[in-house]
């Protein structure tokens, strides 16, 4: 057997697949040929690592909350009879839809404390024009999003809002939102600082993630509250 | 091959079964018990098959919500885990054929996501992930469902609509892209 | 309504005295504008969704095949409702959706093996040995658990989660409340935005603690083999822990000072722009600790 012969059967030699007087002419072929014996280690090498590699991962985000707003729609919680009111619901996005708007947005923008204040023109005038200045090498920064998407983030924003109306929050809830995403939003600001001084930095890119991610998870919480 | 595929890391079958029961019965509280013992198998596929994680949440979250909608066509003939297995292969290379308007949206949420950076393990495993994310995506589906996930040629031909030689060709591919990408 | 059930005499009176104990007898308080009591026949394994936005739900598990309620209703809080079999809808209806003028306390008996769901905007909810699925939202009220629920997820956005129970699965979450977790619990997540997090290390395979600016404190001695990680943005992380923990403790932090009292320093790198690592073996090791922070002080020591 020649060596490019044998290289297109190894496939089949490393999982038995081959036929005895095969297999035998593949083995006499190895024994004498370093290349072709290091490439038959290689592949076997390549298919332990496959096999052993981590069956389960898990996702960097936690993804319940986005599938349990997405299942089958539930009866209204606080009506008995339960055939009494039928009628519509409050008008506006279910929770997943805002929580995607949310998402989008902190992509896009750390302007969510500002929206949910109200500044919501303030705030989208600020993020056009920041989105037509340069962007910074910095990785997971908002400004890295190019121009082209103001549409999108304009919708988004317009989503988040309307989402976070539909809700009805009450005064208070809201306000625990406020002053807990003005918490989150220093801390990013700083991490922020911390990634300009030090850009390539992992660990510091996981934190601003980490702490997107607290932001994510309260406005998630807030929607919830909403709810029924 | 496919007892890799069967087993369910995290529980004992049984009480898999009742939770199974339950959820087909509209319990909340049991299908979450449900994902969260399986999350971490469906986004690993997920992952693998996609070489994208931001992607993958997004198909991982896909594969529960349509898990829900499909209890009811669970008959308990196979394990929970391998049914939603294969369902989860089913959302990822279905919709793998209508990538192109996805990708715009993906590209927002990628800024946001790391960069596939798995979990610090071993150099090779480590490697590997990242040669296997930077396959082509035929050639990674073949590779992922057929050497890291343990189905056949036929099983795969059935559920990517290839022919079992294509998968075949495109493993060979596989596998020496990534013997170059390693070595 | 189909299933309801009639009290014994006896049973409606040791009931009451519950309640009335529950409820403080020294109360001086004008309560109920209207007191109502219910039963219900449930399945062993009833799904419960209950509803109550203001005032306080308690709830216990029995061994019988019922749910039976007291609910003391102010002024303005709204109508009681229940129905259901298998899965339960109970709870306060108030007279306009979301909202409420006064609150109600509920006390709540439920079968043993219910999963139970509650939601509460400023109530506080308690559950006591319920050892199905517990999901408990409050916004500003406080959540407690006692007992060996299946899991459990329990999260207020201000008010103060407390929870001792043996469970596989637990996932608290706060902005600003805080969290106080002890008993055996194998899989455990706590968040908080700014809440103090306190934990009681005993059985768990895998702890998750994270909060922005809330103080983290560890203490008890963690189990070997268990993979803990705790990270905070600027809140102060003290493992007080046994002094014969079997843990490798690995320590990050940009701008946190590092102070340890427990086991040996093995490695300790500083870098000005990277910030500190710090790696500390404490006894045999066997349980694998990371703690890592931006700017919040991290210590290690012994418990007193």
């Amino acid at each position: 057997m020649r060596c490019e012969e044998v290289r297109g059967r190894l496939d089949e030699w490393v999982e038995g697949a081959l036929g005895e007087r095969q297999k035998e002419a593949v083995a006499a072929h190895l024994a004498g040929c370093d290349d072709c014996r290091a490439e038959a280690r290689e592949l076997e090498a390549l298919l332990a690592a496959a096999a052993d590699l981590p069956r389960e991962i898990r996702p960097p985000r936690e993804l319940w909350a986005g599938i349990d707003a997405r299942l089958g729609d539930e009866p209204s919680p606080m009506v008995v009879p339960l055939a009494a009111r039928r009628g519509p619901r409050r008008a506006g996005l279910p929770a997943w839809a805002m929580v995607a708007a949310a998402l989008a947005l902190v992509v896009v923008t750390a302007a969510v404390t500002t929206i949910l204040t109200r500044n919501y023109d303030e705030a989208v005038a600020l993020k056009l024009r920041r989105a037509g200045e340069s962007a910074p090498p910095t990785a997971a920064r908002d400004e890295d999003v190019p121009g082209a998407d103001e549409a999108r983030f304009l919708a988004a924003s317009q989503e988040l809002l309307a989402g976070l109306e539909a809700q009805d929050l009450s005064p208070e809830t809201m306000e625990i939102v406020r002053r807990n995403l003005e918490v989150i939003d220093a801390a990013i600001a700083e991490l922020q600082v911390a990634l300009d001084r030090d850009p390539g930095n992992g660990e510091l890119t996981r934190m601003l993630l980490a702490t997107y991610q607290r932001k994510i998870d309260l406005l998630e919480q807030a929607a919830r509250s909403g709810e029924g | 091959m496919n007892d890799r595929v069967d087993s369910i890391p995290g529980g004992p079958d049984v009480q898999g079964s009742d939770l199974v029961r339950r959820a087909q019965g509209g319990d909340r509280a049991a299908f979450r018990r449900l994902y969260e013992d399986h999350v971490g198998r469906v986004y690993a596929l997920c992952l693998r098959l996609t070489g994208d994680p931001e992607d993958a949440m997004e198909r991982t979250q896909d594969v529960f919500v349509r898990a829900w909608g499909n209890l009811g066509s669970f008959r308990g003939e196979a394990a929970f885990a391998t049914w939603l297995h294969r369902l989860a292969v089913n959302v990822v290379l279905t919709d793998r054929r209508s990538a192109g308007r996805r990708e715009r949206r993906a590209e927002a949420a990628a800024v946001m996501s790391p960069r596939y950076e798995p979990a610090p393990r071993a150099g090779l495993a480590l490697d590997l992930e990242r040669a296997i994310a930077a396959l082509p995506p035929g050639a990674r589906a073949v590779f992922v469902l057929y050497d890291v996930e343990g189905y056949r040629h036929d099983e795969i031909a059935e559920m990517t609509g290839i022919a079992t030689g294509t998968s075949k060709a495109q493993l060979h591919r596989a596998r020496k892209l990534l013997r170059e990408a390693l070595s | 309504m189909n299933g309801q059930v009639r009290f014994s005499r006896g049973g409606l009176v040791a009931l009451a005295l519950c309640v009335l104990a529950a409820v403080g007898l020294t109360s001086t308080r004008s309560v109920a504008q209207g007191r109502v009591e219910r039963g219900l026949a449930a399945s062993a394994d009833a799904t419960i969704r209950i509803y109550n936005l203001s005032g306080s739900t308690s709830i216990s598990g029995w061994d019988r095949d019922s749910v039976a309620v007291v609910a003391e209703l102010e002024p303005g809080a709204g109508r009681f409702y229940m129905a259901g079999h298998e899965a339960i809808k109970l709870g306060v209806e108030p007279p306009t959706a979301g909202t409420t003028a006064g609150s109600a306390r509920l006390e709540i008996r439920v079968p043993r093996g219910s999963v139970v769901w509650v939601k509460a905007a400023d109530a506080s909810i308690e559950v006591d040995g319920v050892e199905g699925g517990l999901d408990l939202y409050s916004v500003s009220g406080s959540v407690r658990v006692r007992g060996a629920p299946a899991t459990v997820r329990a999260e207020s956005m201000e008010g103060a989660i407390w929870i001792e129970a043996r469970t596989p699965w637990l996932r608290a979450k706060t902005a600003s409340g805080s969290i106080d977790l002890a008993g055996e619990v194998s899989d455990l997540a706590a968040t908080s935005v700014s809440g103090t997090i306190r934990v009681v290390a005993a059985r768990q395979a895998r702890a998750r603690i994270e909060s922005v600016t809330g103080e983290v404190i560890v203490s008890g001695r963690p189990t070997r083999g268990g993979a803990w990680e705790i990270e905070t943005h600027s809140g102060a992380v003290t493992l007080a822990l046994a002094p014969d923990t079997d843990a490798e403790i690995d320590v990050h932090t940009f701008g946190g000072e590092v102070r340890s009292t427990l086991g040996r320093v093995l490695n300790r790198r500083t870098d000005d722009l990277a910030g500190s690592d710090w790696s500390i073996m404490a006894g045999a090791g066997g349980t694998s600790m990371t703690v890592r922070t931006f700017k919040a002080p991290v210590t290690i020591r012994p418990a007193r």
